[in-house]
């Protein structure tokens, strides 16, 4: 906006004179019927499927049932804008959503229309909101780490580039913190992130931006919400303008990673668009193609070859349970499609294991491949362990004096394990931090440690191994494994710190 | 909507036979005839009760539209014994539409702020017709809220040429800010 005040009063002459010479023929049609944000259109032969309607006072619709005479539009915008006997425009324009570099940092609508107040989006491409997933020439299995900083997580269900993993669990057990740990934990790296808000309470969308912004992690995140006052449309195509948006990344052989804050939700708001479309209604009420719904979606998650690129979209849907039941209907649905999930259960949450990943039934099905070596190294076996320490647990809860040395000794394990793997929110971790102190526990380290200070002994051993032998993290970090020298180098530092640790009991 | 449905099929099977028999005209003055005939709330009412029997209504049908072609009459009886007396204007429309697909015509409305003369609705039809490549049937509206200029509607499309579109589609334009992208 440099440009000075006679500057803009010409351009503005020359674009009123020059404005609206052309003349164009437009389909339309006439509302016959509107109600519950849905509007009922008689002409618009010409209209086409997802075609972006145009109400009178600039309200817009989405052409989304094509009948014989008829059209069922959404309304997408004030509802109460439109009444019968309006005349109804169509575009010629599918619809579409703005991308590009001009939308990092942004919180927009899923139409691309800002709602951060930092004026227009400046984006000179768009890309239409539905579109085809890359086919199986065009993909390659996933090879590269999402490091989502969780310890539990990297350690025991890898995240590959690529991938979709669903995090599923009842309201308030942290679903949402491990998503944003994982944004927050992308900073200073490669990684672009998206993090679609779908039916969200603005004040939680509010939230987490300021928690992003925080920690600094706006920088190489976009933020695309479609909250629960918004109407249902905008909420439906929400996940799909935020997947356009990392496609336009992903074209350029970018890596992304892409939120969607929740499905369910978005199940809800397609159903209720469904129903008022008076589409037939299937279980749960939910119209026939819910599976599809979702399927697509995260079918455009891919990691691309190199001759395509080689860039990634990384899903991380989040499902929300009611009352742990899993084998509901849109749980079992993502859960099908999805490249394994991760479970988060209240009881763990409220008995203070945080994340409270449940680490029996969560899985990831392709990540494995892509863990780093360094990290399969210490965290091989802590899955099966741990696995064995429930189960002994459950066993020994009667009492322990009675049990032989070596089960106790499992037990004791576990718990360590156990506390080891708490975390706390907004506090990700880098690899070689994970890597040294899943060495500590997995080698025994912390045997000896009371469970009540582990979390002492994991911070001081962190910060000793830092300050003194910064060697060690870093050829962790570059190398990605942990060599002989380095391991050697490790087990002394630990030995080291746990000499001055003891004393200052 | 179901009616409309059903309506153009009705449309389309009187339109059919009509072509057949060669009586398109006149069959077009014989269902507006119907039509008139209907909006009679008595007569409507009588066909459409349900204790009348269907000889008496076949009876009171002749009566009331003596000078219709027997076999347009018995269109209406058919829709009365289905208790579809309602959809005749609907019909009626319908094989209107069907009657200007088939003699090439279109029906086209002009909107203008001011009232337009003999020599302008001619260039305008003359230009139309150029344009859809048909006859044109043109009915005129005078609209002041279009401000000026001129909106055609032919069928489903629209040609906007208003003054009033033009200025909220400038009035966007500035709001959009392309000011600074042009400058």
């Amino acid at each position: 906006m440099t440009t000075r005040g006679q500057d803009i009063v010409s351009v503005i002459r020359r674009q009123i004179e020059e404005f609206g010479s052309e003349l164009t023929l437009v389909d339309v049609g006439t509302v016959v019927e509107v109600g519950d944000g849905i509007a009922r259109i008689q002409g618009l032969q010409g209209a086409q499927y997802n075609e972006i309607l145009e109400f009178p006072n600039a309200v817009m619709g989405l052409a989304l049932n094509l009948e014989e005479d008829t059209v069922g539009a959404a309304i997408m915008g004030d509802p109460n804008a439109v009444k019968e006997g309006d005349t109804v425009r169509s575009t010629g324009r599918i619809i579409e959503v703005p991308v590009g570099d001009a939308l990092v940092g942004r919180v927009v609508d899923p139409l691309g229309r800002p709602l951060d107040g930092k004026g227009p989006v400046n984006s000179t491409r768009t890309l239409p909101v539905e579109r085809i997933a890359p086919n199986v020439v065009a993909r390659q299995s996933v090879d590269t780490p999402v490091q989502t900083g969780v310890k539990a997580i990297d350690a025991m269900i890898p995240i590959g580039r690529g991938q979709r993993e669903l995090i599923i669990g009842d309201r308030s057990t942290g679903k949402t913190a491990i998503a944003i740990d994982t944004i927050i934990n992308q900073k200073g790296q490669d990684l672009i992130c998206i993090y679609v808000a779908i039916g969200q309470k603005q004040g939680k969308v509010a939230q987490v931006l300021a928690s992003l912004e925080e920690n600094g992690a706006m920088e190489h995140t976009l933020i695309v919400a479609a909250n629960a006052a918004d109407p249902a449309p905008l909420q439906y195509i929400a996940p799909y303008a935020g997947c356009a948006m990392a496609e336009a990344f992903l074209e350029e052989g970018k890596d992304c990673l892409i939120v969607y804050d929740d499905l369910t939700k978005h199940a809800w708001a397609y159903r209720q668009l469904s129903l008022l479309l008076r589409r037939p209604a299937g279980r749960e009420a939910y119209p026939g193609d819910v599976f599809y719904l979702h399927s697509r979606l995260l079918e455009r998650a891919a990691k691309l070859a190199p001759e395509f690129g080689g860039g990634s979209i990384t899903a991380l849907p989040i499902i929300e349970t009611q009352a742990g039941d899993v084998s509901a209907y849109i749980p079992t649905n993502v859960i099908s499609i999805t490249d394994g999930q991760i479970y988060l259960e209240p009881e763990l949450f409220n008995s203070g294991i945080r994340p409270a990943v449940n680490v029996g039934l969560s899985v990831s099905r392709v990540g494995g491949a892509a863990q780093t070596r360094a990290i399969r190294k210490v965290a091989g076996r802590l899955r099966l362990d741990l696995a064995q320490y429930r189960e002994l647990a459950t066993f020994a809860q009667f009492g322990t004096a009675d049990l032989d040395r070596a089960t106790r000794a499992q037990l004791e394990r576990g718990q360590r394990s156990t506390e080891i793997l708490k975390q706390l929110q907004y506090q990700p971790m880098s690899l070689d931090k994970e890597v040294i102190i899943l060495y500590a526990v997995n080698n025994g380290d912390l045997d000896d440690v009371p469970i009540e200070r582990c979390t002492e002994f994991e911070e001081g051993l962190l910060r000793y191994v830092e300050s003194t032998k910064p060697d060690i993290g870093r050829a962790i970090s570059e190398s990605k494994d942990i060599s002989d020298e380095t391991e050697t180098a490790l087990k002394t530092a630990i030995q080291e710190f746990k000499g001055t640790f003891n004393l200052s009991k | 909507m179901p009616t409309t449905a059903s309506a153009k099929r009705y449309a389309q099977a009187v339109f059919d036979l009509a072509l057949e028999l060669g009586v398109l005209d006149e069959w077009a003055g014989g269902l507006a005839a119907m039509s008139g005939a209907l909006e009679n709330q008595d007569l409507f009412g009588f066909l459409e009760h349900a204790k009348v029997t269907m000889p008496q209504k076949v009876r009171t049908i002749e009566e009331a539209l003596p000078d219709v072609d027997p076999l347009l009459r018995n269109f209406l009886c058919v829709l009365v014994s289905r208790g579809l007396a309602e959809l005749v204007s609907e019909v009626g429309k319908g094989y209107l539409r069907l009657l200007d697909t088939h003699m090439g015509r279109e029906q086209v409305e002009v909107s203008s702020a001011v009232p337009l003369e003999d020599s302008e609705q001619k260039t305008i039809s003359e230009f139309i017709s150029g344009m859809i490549r048909k006859e044109v049937v043109m009915e005129t509206q005078v609209d002041p809220s279009i401000l000026g200029g001129l909106v055609i509607r032919v069928g489903d499309r629209l040609i906007d040429g208003s003054t009033k579109t033009r200025l909220a589609e400038l009035g966007k334009r500035l709001q959009r800010g392309a000011i600074t992208t042009d400058a």
